[in-house]
């Protein structure tokens, strides 16, 4: 397949897309999909970026995975081995990493504004009644978080399976994997 | 000479699109302090562009018809191409890598998801 040098659009990748495909089921369409959707970071289809936030976030996953299957307290080795095995995946895909303290002023701008952006993207979010689980969705604290983010990163798109942010208002658009792909 | 002839790469790119948002991509053309400062990204303008003499001009004298140029913070990891068989690679040793997640069952990882989400 020819690479694309310039990928069409710029994708912030929700944290559970890299737990789904590192479960390594074959038989999980969540873990498929993910896999799909890594495969179109790879042919330079899409071009992924994360945050040391999403770093955090996966050792919280994992830590929390390991603790209730293992009923011990994950080891510092456990967490080096995540942090490092994770970094070199993106690294190996040309995922963009980006280190969140430096996003937390807007560009241009003196003053940090940022749980106030925060705030507004949550404001003007729609709460969204999914049609499967017939449960209301609405966007959450972390979640806004990584909306501004992306939106400070000049993303398209944020790739997610959370329905919570389907209401969002923004300039980023929301792509749920269960339906892209 | 060389800043020039960028310019008119830009202005290209402008008039074959017909879809704004597709043009968003790092700009590998930035000088040694540019890349000391950060990543530059260039985004179009959303107005009609025409192909007329003194837009070329326009393109060969000034930074041509954008509305803006953003600036994002040095990254940690930068963007590259993926290697060609990374998936690949990494199918094989995911196991190895983090045997704690393997084998996790469709349920287990639509639980996480849901205790992940109300929590926050």
């Amino acid at each position: 397949m020819i690479l694309s040098k310039t990928p069409q659009k710029i994708a912030y990748i929700d944290v559970m897309l890299f737990v789904y495909y590192f479960t390594n089921n074959p038989k999980s369409t969540l873990r498929n999909k993910a896999l799909k959707f890594f495969q179109d970071i790879k042919d330079g289809q899409v071009m992924g970026i994360v945050t040391t936030f999403t770093l955090i976030e996966f050792i919280g996953v994992m830590k929390n995975i390991s603790s209730e299957n293992k009923k011990i307290n994950p080891s510092k080795s456990d967490i080096s081995r995540w942090e490092t095995n994770f970094e070199t995946f993106i690294g190996a895909l040309g995922i963009t990493l980006y280190d969140a303290d430096n996003l937390l002023i807007a560009q241009g701008s003196s003053n940090c504004t940022f749980f106030q952006d925060c705030s507004q993207i949550i404001n003007d979010s729609d709460a969204i009644l999914g049609k499967g689980d017939k449960k209301w969705h609405v966007l959450k604290g972390a979640d806004s978080i990584h909306v501004l983010f992306a939106e400070r990163l000049n993303a398209d798109l944020i790739v997610t399976n959370d329905d919570d942010f389907k209401g969002i208002k923004t300039r980023v658009k929301p792509c749920i994997l269960m339906e892209a792909y | 000479m060389f800043k020039t002839s960028v310019t008119l790469i830009h202005s290209i790119n402008v008039i074959s699109s017909t879809q704004p948002s597709s043009l968003i991509k790092p700009d590998f053309t930035e000088t040694k302090d540019e890349k000391k400062k950060g990543s530059k990204y260039i985004t179009p303008s959303v107005k009609p562009f025409k192909l007329t003499l003194s837009n070329v001009t326009k393109a060969f004298t000034s930074q041509g018809d954008y509305q803006e140029v953003i600036r994002l913070p040095k990254p940690i990891f930068a963007y590259h191409p993926a290697n060609l068989e990374a998936l690949e690679k990494f199918d094989e040793q995911l196991s190895e890598l983090f045997p704690e997640l393997t084998g996790i069952s469709e349920e287990e990882l639509m639980k996480i998801s849901r205790k992940r989400d109300d929590s926050e």
